[in-house]
C-alpha cells in the first residue's frame, strides 16, 4: 500500500518539483501568498560574493578590548580616569567614576597578518588570517532589547523584519525542501520571535527555529515535522486528501487552493529530508571532536556549530547561531568572560576549519557579533558596562578580506573614531556580499517602501577581497 | 571632568579679557591657507555641488551654504564656536551628531576649524545657493477637496435601466459599476454556501447540519433576514466582530519589546470591545472612550469603570520598557499612539511624518508635533516594573466599585515603591546614602566620602549632629586651595533642588561659595553656615537646577574668601522637585509614628515588596490606561526624528488636512486629549466613517472599498466606488454609527449573495474582482479553524473568558498552551513574542502592528500543523468516535459516519463517488473489520483528512 501510494504520489509531483528546481524560485514565492503578495526569489542585483550566511550571535554583549580590540594606552592607564566625558545613559556607577580598567587578559599577534588577538579566543585565533576584524561598529540602543532589535532587524524602537528575513525575501531557497532561514536556539527574550520574524514581510520569510535560548537539546526538531500515523497509514489519508483538494481546486478555480496542494506536499516531503539534515549522529568522531562537542563546556556551542554546516551544506540561506544571554558582565567580568569565551572558542573555530576543508568558506560568510561591545570603564568593581559607541565584530569567508582590521576606536576603545561602521553599514555590507543592493530591497507595507537599512546605510567597500 | 571644566573656564576668562584671537590676521588668507584643505578633503564629499551631494541639505562649498544651513539650521554662529553646530559635529561629543562620519579631524584641524569660526568665520566664497532645497508647502485647502479628506458628501444613487436583479441601494451603485464595465453580475450563492458563509462571517462559527437543512428547505429572503437578525443577536457576533477591531487595535496581553511583561489586565479592555460591538455601541462613542475614557465625564461608577477601560487602548502598544534615554522612550510611545490612532480611525500613516513631512501625504512634520504635544503630555509609562531603573512599568487606575477605596491604596502604594526603589536603587550605584537617622529623606544623596577632594580637609565627628559616620572641615587652612567636588549622577532629567549638609555654629564661616554645574552651565552660590539648615536642622536648600541625566552635574565647594572661619562640608542631596512634597509629608509622618514602612526598606527589601504589590494587584479591580501627565505642554519638533535635536515649539493642534479651525485652545493643566477626541468623532470628520464603513465592507467582501483598508493616502490604493464609499459613510453617520444597521445593510445586499464562482468572461475582465460583480473567497481565519474544530466535536465552551493569563498562573513570556483551553479563541491569550502556534500558523493578526487586513499565506507550516499537531489529531480522534457513536444516535455504520462527518465538517452531504471513496479508506485502515473500535479508529482518520482539506479551509 505503501510503496503504490508513494509511487503515485511522487509521480504525480514530479513535473512541479522539477519546474522549482530549475526556476530559482523562493520558498515565499512557492507558497502561494493570497494578500500579502510574496514577491520573493529576486535575482541577485550584482554577483554574490557569498551564497549564505552563518551568524554567530553572542547574546549580551562581549567586550571589544577584553577580546579582539587590542588598546595597549587603556592597560597603561588601566585605574585612572577617563580624560572625556563618557556615553550618556550609563550605569551611575560607571559614570560618577568614569576609571578606566585594563584588560585582564593578554594579547599576542596571530598569524601572518599579526592580527591582535586576547587569550580568551585561542583557536580562534588560529584562523586570524581568515579574520575581517572590524573594530569600529557603532550601534543604537544602550540596553539589551533596543541593541539586540537594531543588530537583527536594523531599528531600536520599530517593528521591522528581520535580517535573515530580508534575505530570505532576497534570494528565496536553494532547497525547497528546507527552510529558507533558520535560527538555532534563538531566545526568547530581548524581542525574541521579533529578531528572527519577518513583520510585514510574508509569513514565509520569519526563520524556522529549532532549539531555544542558546540551548540546543540532542532530539530538537522543527516543530510538526514527526507524523502521528505510521508511513503507510498517513501515505494512504495523503492519498484521499490531495485527491479531495485537486477536485476543490477544480470546482474553484481559486489560486489559493492550489497553493495550499503544494504546501501539503512540500509538508510531506519535509518530513522525510528535514530529520536526516537535522540528525547529527552519522558526523564522523573527527569532525565532532573539531567542534568540541561530547566536551562539556563546548558540548552545546558545538552541535549548534555543526547543525549550522549541515545547513549551510544543504541550502539554508541564513542560518543563526546563538550564545544564551551569557555576555553581560556588569559584574565578574574575568570569570564570566572566561567561561563564555571557552564555551564557544574551539566550536567556532571547528566550523571554520570544518567550513574550510569543505570549500564552503569561500561562499559562505561567517559573521560573529554581540549586540554591542563593554566599557573601557569599570562599572563596580570587576565588571563593563554596554557600549554601543565603538565595539568589534568579525567576518570570515564570503568574500570578506582575511587577516585585516578595518577601523578604530580612540586610544581607550570607547568610541569609534575612525572609517566607522554603523549597524546599518554592517547590515548593508552584508547583503552587498551576497548580491543584493540594500538600496533596491525593498518591501511595500503602508503606504511605504521599507528597507533593511532605512535611509541609511554605506557599503563598506574596504573590507571585501 | 572638573579640572577640564575649570581650565576651559580659565580659557574663556582670559580668552575675554584680551582681544579675538584673528583680527591680527588675514582672515581670507587664514582661510584659504588652513580652512579650505579641510573642508575639501573632509567635508567636500557630502556638502558640495561639485560631488553633487547636499547631505541634511547642507552646502559647505559656499559661505551662503553654511549661513542658511542644513536640515538642523545654520551651521556656524560667527564668532560663537560653542553655539555653532559645525563645531558641535567636529567635536564628535554628541553621539547624534558627529562629523565627518567616518572618522573624526585630528585635533590640529579641529583647533583649526574652531579658530575660524572664532575669528567670525572669514569666508571669500561668493557662490549662491541655487536650487535650493525648499521644502515645498503642503497646499492644505487643495488637500481638503481629496476624496478621502473632504467633508460627507451626499452621491445619488444611480437609476440602472432594466434593474430587476438589484435588492437595495448597495446593489444599485455595483451594478452600475459592473455594467458601466460591460460586465453581469455572477449568480447567486446557493443557500448552503450562503449559510455557511454568513454564519463565518457573523459569528465566526458554522452553521449546524440542522441550521443548513432548514435553511436549504426555505431560502427566502424573509428568511435570510431572520437568520441575520438571529445572528447579529448572539453574543457570538461580538466575539466575531469585537476581534476584528482588536487587530486594528493592536490587542495584545503582553508588552513584547524588550521585556515581554504581561498585560494581566488587558482583557478587560478585549471584553469592552466584544460587548460595545454587541450592543451595538455607536461608533463615536466607542472612539472617543478609546482616545480619552480617562479624561470623560461620567455620571455613574459603571460608566467611569467603561470608560478607562476603553483607553486601555492607548496603553496596549509594545513598547522598549528598558530605554535608558527616558525622554526618547515617551517620545517613542507618543509615536507608537499617533501611529496606531492614525492608521486605526483615519487610514493614514502618520507615523511619516516623525522625521519630515510625509513624502506623499498631506501631514507635515508640524502637524506631527503639534498631535505630539497632545500625547507627549499623556503618560503611559513610569515608574519601575522590576526594581531595575532602567525597566519602565506602566500606570494603572482603580477601577471605581465597592472595592475602589482599598484598591486606590494598593495603587498609591505601588507607585511610591516604584519611585523609592528608583531612588534607592539609583543612590545605591551613585555610591550615594540615605538615611538620617529617622529621616525619611528623598532623591539622591552624596556623602563627603564620595566626593573627591583637593587640599587639605579634616575628618571630624566632633557634632553629631551630621550625615553618615563623619563631615569634614577645612581646620581654616589652606584657604583658597582647598576644594571639593560632588560629581553626581541622576535617575532622570529634569528640576532639582541641590542641598548642603552642615552642621551650623558661630564660627562657620558666611560665605562659603559653592558652584553647581547644571545643564546650563556654572551657577554659583554663597551658604552662610552660621545659619541652621531648614531640612531637619542639617540639610539646606540652596537652589534649583535643570540637570539632564548623563549630563553635567557636579557640586563644588571651594574655601576662597573664607578666611578665619571654618568651612564644613558633610553632603549634598539632589530631589526632584517634585518628590519634594512627598519628602516633606514623610518627613512630617516620622514623629507620628504612622510612617508607611515602605520609606524605610532598603532597596533589597523594595524590590521584593514591589514584586509583591505586582502580583497582589494582577488579579484587582485595576484597568491598564493612561492619565495626563503633571505638566503638559506643546512639544518641540525634532529634527529628523531625534530626540536630542530640538526644533521649534509646535502649538498642539488637530491634522490641518482635516481641520482649518483655530488651534484648539486647550486649558492649563490638560493634555489636550479630550479636545481631540471630541474632534475626531466631529460631524465634519468624514474621514472617520469612511474608514470604518471601508473595513466593514472589508470584511465581509474580502476586499475593501479601498483595498488598503489601514491607508487611504497616496499610496494606498483609490476608492473603486467612491460614490458608493461616500453613500454608505454617510448614512452610517445619520445612523448615529451603528455598525449592526450597516452589517445588516451589506448582507442582505445581493451583492453579498453572489456566487464566488464567476463564469469565464467574468473571470477574465475582473481577475481581481475589483468590481465585486460576485463574492470572494476566503481562508477562515486562525480563531475561526480552532473554534469550528472544537464546534464539530461538541467540545467548544460558549461562555465569555475573562481573565488571560492569571487563571493559569501564566507569565505569557513563558511557553504556554491552548491544549486544554476550550474557550473560544478570542478569550485566548495574545503573547507578543510568543504567541500560540495555533494563532501564528494561521496568520493572525501580529499584535504588534495595527492590522485590518490580515495576511493570507500559505507556507508548509501550516499543512505540517494540519497533518501532525496534537490538537488536530487528538480532534479527528474524538470526531471519529462522535462518528459512530450510539449514544449520540448514530448507528455505527460507516457509511452513515461519512455522510454525518461530511455534513458536520462541510456543511454537505458527499456526492456517491465521494462517499465511496471515503469508505474506502475507512475500509483500508480498519484493515476491513468490522471491530467497532477498528471502524472507529479509521473514522477518525478520516475526520483528519476533511479537516485538512481545503474545502474546510476555505469560505465559497
Amino acid at each position: 500500500m505503501t510503496d503504490t501510494f508513494e509511487k503515485r504520489a511522487a509521480a504525480s509531483t514530479w513535473s512541479r518539483r522539477q519546474m522549482l528546481a530549475s526556476s530559482a524560485c523562493g520558498f515565499g514565492s512557492l507558497a502561494f501568498a493570497g494578500a500579502a503578495h510574496a514577491a520573493s526569489g529576486q535575482e541577485p542585483h550584482h554577483a554574490p560574493r557569498a551564497r549564505r550566511v552563518i551568524f554567530l550571535f553572542m547574546h549580551g554583549g562581549p567586550s571589544h578590548v577584553d577580546t579582539f580590540d587590542y588598546r595597549p594606552e587603556l592597560q597603561k592607564r588601566s585605574g585612572e580616569r577617563l580624560p572625556f566625558a563618557p556615553a550618556k545613559n550609563l550605569d551611575p556607577t560607571a559614570t560618577s567614576q568614569a576609571k578606566l580598567l585594563g584588560s585582564p587578559w593578554v594579547f599576542q599577534q596571530h598569524g601572518e597578518s599579526g592580527l591582535w588577538v586576547s587569550e580568551l579566543f585561542p583557536e580562534v585565533a588560529r584562523h586570524a588570517d581568515d579574520l575581517c576584524v572590524i573594530r569600529s561598529v557603532q550601534s543604537k540602543g544602550q540596553s539589551h532589547g533596543q541593541a539586540v532589535c537594531m543588530l537583527h532587524t536594523g531599528t531600536d524602537n520599530f517593528v521591522r523584519p528581520s535580517v535573515g528575513s530580508w534575505v530570505s525575501y532576497g534570494l528565496g531557497t536553494s532547497n525547497q525542501n528546507l527552510p529558507t532561514f533558520v535560527s538555532i536556539s534563538p531566545s526568547a527574550a530581548h524581542g525574541g520571535p521579533r529578531n528572527y520574524g519577518p513583520a510585514f514581510l510574508p509569513a514565509a520569510h520569519q526563520a524556522t527555529t529549532i532549539g531555544r535560548n542558546g540551548n540546543l537539546p540532542a532530539d530538537a526538531s522543527f516543530e510538526f515535522l514527526t507524523p502521528k500515523s505510521s508511513d503507510a497509514v498517513q501515505a494512504r489519508k495523503m492519498e484521499l486528501l490531495l485527491q479531495m483538494d485537486r477536485e476543490h481546486y477544480q470546482r474553484t478555480r481559486y489560486a489559493p487552493v492550489e497553493g495550499m496542494i503544494e504546501s501539503m506536499e512540500m509538508a510531506f516531503r519535509m518530513q522525510s529530508s528535514a530529520p536526516p539534515v537535522i540528525d547529527m549522529s552519522e558526523e564522523p568522531e573527527s569532525v565532532r571532536d573539531l567542534y568540541g562537542i561530547g566536551e562539556e563546556a563546548t558540548d552545546n556551542y558545538g552541535r549548534q556549530c555543526l547543525l549550522a554546516r549541515r545547513f549551510a551544506e544543504a541550502g539554508v540561506r541564513y542560518i543563526q547561531v546563538s550564545t544564551p544571554n551569557v555576555w553581560d558582565q556588569h559584574s565578574n567580568l574575568k570569570g564570566g568572560h572566561e567561561k563564555n569565551s571557552l564555551a564557544v572558542d574551539k566550536p567556532i573555530a571547528g566550523l571554520l576549519t570544518d567550513l574550510k576543508q569543505r570549500g564552503l568558506l569561500d561562499d559562505t560568510l561567517v559573521v560573529w557579533s554581540g549586540e554591542f561591545g563593554r566599557t573601557p570603564i569599570v562599572q563596580g568593581a570587576n565588571g563593563r558596562d554596554h557600549n554601543p559607541q565603538g565595539f568589534t565584530i568579525w567576518m570570515a569567508g564570503g568574500g570578506a578580506k582575511g587577516g585585516i582590521t578595518w577601523g578604530e576606536t580612540d586610544e581607550f576603545g570607547y568610541f569609534a573614531v575612525r572609517d566607522k561602521v554603523h549597524m546599518h553599514d554592517l547590515h548593508a555590507t552584508m547583503l552587498h556580499l551576497l548580491g543584493i543592493d540594500h538600496e533596491r530591497l525593498t518591501y511595500r507595507y503602508a503606504g511605504r517602501d521599507f528597507r533593511l537599512t532605512d535611509v541609511h546605510g554605506n557599503v563598506v567597500h574596504g573590507i571585501m577581497t | 571632568m572638573k579640572l577640564i571644566a575649570l581650565f576651559n573656564l580659565l580659557v574663556f576668562l582670559i580668552a575675554a579679557s584680551r582681544p579675538a584671537v584673528g583680527i591680527a590676521e588675514d582672515g581670507d588668507d587664514f582661510f584659504e591657507s588652513e580652512v579650505r584643505p579641510i573642508l575639501v578633503d573632509r567635508c567636500y564629499e557630502c556638502h558640495s555641488e561639485e560631488a553633487g551631494e547636499r547631505s541634511g541639505g547642507l552646502w559647505l562649498d559656499r559661505k551662503a551654504g553654511w549661513i542658511e544651513g542644513g536640515d538642523s539650521g545654520p551651521a556656524i554662529v560667527p564668532g560663537k564656536v560653542d553655539a555653532s553646530l559645525l563645531i558641535r559635529s567636529v567635536r564628535y561629543r554628541d553621539e547624534d551628531l558627529q562629523m565627518p562620519p567616518d572618522g573624526r579631524l585630528s585635533e590640529e584641524e579641529i583647533a583649526t576649524i574652531e579658530k575660524w569660526v572664532a575669528m567670525g568665520a572669514p569666508d571669500p566664497r561668493e557662490a549662491e545657493i541655487i536650487g535650493a532645497v525648499r521644502r515645498e508647502e503642503i497646499d492644505y485647502e487643495l488637500a481638503r477637496q481629496g476624496w478621502p479628506y473632504r467633508p460627507h458628501q451626499s452621491p445619488p444613487v444611480p437609476a440602472v435601466e432594466d434593474d430587476n436583479w438589484s435588492r437595495n441601494k448597495v446593489d444599485a451603485f455595483v451594478l452600475a459599476k459592473l455594467r458601466e464595465k460591460g460586465l453581469e453580475p455572477a449568480e447567486d450563492a446557493t443557500p448552503e454556501q450562503l449559510i455557511r458563509r454568513v454564519y463565518y462571517d457573523l459569528t465566526g462559527l458554522p452553521p449546524t447540519q440542522d441550521e443548513v437543512a432548514v435553511f436549504a428547505a426555505d431560502p427566502s429572503t424573509a428568511a435570510f433576514a431572520a437568520i441575520v437578525d438571529d445572528l447579529l443577536s448572539r453574543p457570538a457576533f461580538g466575539e466575531k466582530w469585537g476581534r476584528h477591531w482588536l487587530d486594528v487595535a493592536r490587542y495584545a496581553d503582553s508588552n513584547g519589546g524588550d521585556r515581554n511583561f504581561t498585560y494581566y489586565q488587558a482583557w478587560r479592555y478585549r471584553n469592552w470591545v466584544i460587548d460595545a460591538f454587541n450592543r451595538d455601541m455607536p461608533w463615536y462613542e466607542f472612539v472617543r472612550a478609546q482616545l480619552a475614557g480617562d479624561l470623560l465625564p461620567a455620571e455613574i461608577d459603571d460608566q467611569r469603570r467603561e470608560q478607562l477601560i476603553a483607553a486601555t487602548f492607548l496603553s496596549l502598544g509594545p513598547k522598549m520598557l528598558t530605554e535608558r534615554d527616558k525622554e526618547k522612550l515617551f517620545l517613542d510611545t507618543a509615536d507608537e499612539q499617533i501611529d496606531t490612532m492614525g492608521r486605526a480611525f483615519l487610514g493614514l500613516t502618520l507615523g511619516c511624518a516623525r522625521c519630515h513631512d510625509h513624502k506623499f501625504d498631506p501631514v507635515s512634520q508640524e502637524d506631527y508635533y503639534a498631535l505630539a504635544g497632545i500625547f507627549r503630555s499623556t503618560e503611559v509609562v513610569t515608574g519601575t516594573r522590576n526594581g531595575c531603573v532602567n525597566v519602565a512599568s506602566w500606570i494603572e487606575w482603580p477601577l471605581p466599585g465597592p472595592q475602589s477605596e482599598e484598591v486606590t491604596t494598593k495603587v498609591e502604594r505601588l507607585e511610591l515603591a516604584m519611585r523609592l526603589t528608583v531612588e534607592k536603587s539609583y543612590m545605591k550605584k551613585a555610591g550615594g546614602k540615605m538615611a538620617l537617622g529617622d529621616l525619611p529623606l528623598a532623591g539622591v544623596i552624596y556623602d563627603e566620602s564620595d566626593a573627591e577632594l583637593i587640599g587639605n580637609w579634616k575628618t571630624s565627628t566632633y557634632s553629631a549632629n551630621r550625615f553618615g559616620e563623619q563631615y569634614i572641615h577645612d581646620d581654616q587652612k589652606s584657604k583658597g586651595t582647598n576644594r571639593a567636588i560632588f560629581r553626581g549622577s541622576l535617575p532622570e532629567s529634569g528640576l532639582y533642588e541641590v542641598r548642603v549638609a552642615y552642621n551650623a555654629a558661630g564660627n562657620r564661616t558666611d560665605r562659603l561659595p559653592v558652584t553647581i554645574e547644571a545643564r546650563d552651565g556654572a551657577h554659583q552660590v554663597i551658604v552662610d553656615e552660621t545659619v541652621t539648615p531648614e531640612i531637619g536642622g542639617l540639610f539646606q536648600p540652596i537652589g534649583r537646577f535643570e540637570f539632564e541625566k548623563g549630563g553635567e552635574c557636579q557640586v563644588i565647594f571651594e574655601t576662597t574668601g573664607t578666611e578665619d572661619r571654618y568651612v564644613i562640608v558633610d553632603a549634598v542631596q539632589f530631589i526632584a522637585v517634585a518628590d519634594i512634597p512627598r519628602e516633606a509629608e514623610a518627613i512630617a509622618a516620622v514623629d507620628e509614628s504612622d510612617l508607611d514602612p515602605l520609606f524605610r526598606m532598603s532597596e533589597a527589601e523594595l524590590k521584593k515588596e514591589l514584586t509583591r504589590m505586582i502580583e497582589d494587584l494582577k488579579d484587582e479591580e485595576v484597568a491598564m490606561a493612561p492619565r495626563d501627565a503633571a505638566a503638559p505642554d506643546d512639544c518641540h519638533l525634532r529634527i529628523r526624528g531625534e530626540p536630542g535635536s530640538m526644533g521649534p515649539k509646535i502649538p498642539r493642534n488637530f491634522l490641518r488636512v482635516l481641520y482649518d479651525g483655530p488651534t484648539p485652545s486647550i486649558p492649563d493643566g490638560q493634555s489636550g486629549r479630550l479636545q481631540l477626541a471630541d474632534w475626531m468623532v466631529s460631524d465634519s470628520n468624514a474621514l472617520l466613517d469612511r474608514v470604518i464603513v471601508n473595513r466593514v465592507w472589508h470584511h465581509l467582501f474580502a476586499r475593501g472599498i479601498v483595498a488598503s483598508v489601514d491607508n487611504f493616502g497616496r499610496l494606498g490604493t483609490p476608492p473603486t466606488h467612491p460614490e458608493l464609499l461616500d453613500g454608505l459613510a454617510l448614512s452610517f453617520r445619520e445612523n448615529g454609527g451603528s455598525i449592526k444597521s450597516l452589517i445588516r445593510q451589506l448582507v442582505l445586499s445581493r451583492t453579498y449573495q453572489l456566487s464566488s464562482r464567476p463564469d469565464d468572461e467574468l473571470a477574465e475582465a475582473d481577475p481581481q474582482n475589483q468590481w465585486f460583480g460576485r463574492q470572494n473567497r476566503r481562508r477562515l481565519t486562525a480563531e475561526e479553524i480552532r473554534d469550528s474544530i472544537l464546534f464539530f466535536s461538541g467540545q467548544l465552551d460558549p461562555e465569555p473568558g475573562y481573565a488571560t493569563a492569571t487563571p493559569q498562573g501564566v507569565d505569557l513570556d513563558k511557553p504556554f498552551s491552548f491544549a486544554k483551553e476550550r474557550k473560544r479563541t478570542v478569550y485566548l491569550p495574545v503573547a507578543r513574542n510568543n504567541l500560540a502556534t495555533e494563532l501564528a500558523v494561521f496568520d493572525a493578526a501580529n499584535p504588534d502592528l495595527v492590522s485590518g487586513n490580515r495576511a493570507q499565506t500559505n507556507v508548509p507550516t501550516q499543512a505540517l500543523y494540519l497533518l501532525n499537531s496534537d490538537f488536530v489529531n487528538e480532534q479527528a480522534t474524538a470526531l471519529g468516535r462522535l462518528s459512530v457513536d450510539k449514544d449520540a444516535r448514530r448507528t455505527g455504520e460507516p457509511s452513515d459516519a461519512v455522510t454525518w462527518l461530511y455534513r458536520t465538517l462541510l456543511g454537505r452531504t458527499p456526492d456517491s463517488a465521494e462517499a465511496e471513496r471515503a469508505l474506502g479508506l475507512i475500509a483500508d485502515l480498519s484493515g476491513g473489520s468490522s471491530d467497532r473500535q477498528q471502524i472507529e479508529v479509521a473514522c477518525g482518520h478520516l475526520a483528519h483528512v476533511l479537516l485538512a482539506s481545503t474545502e474546510f479551509l476555505y469560505l465559497d
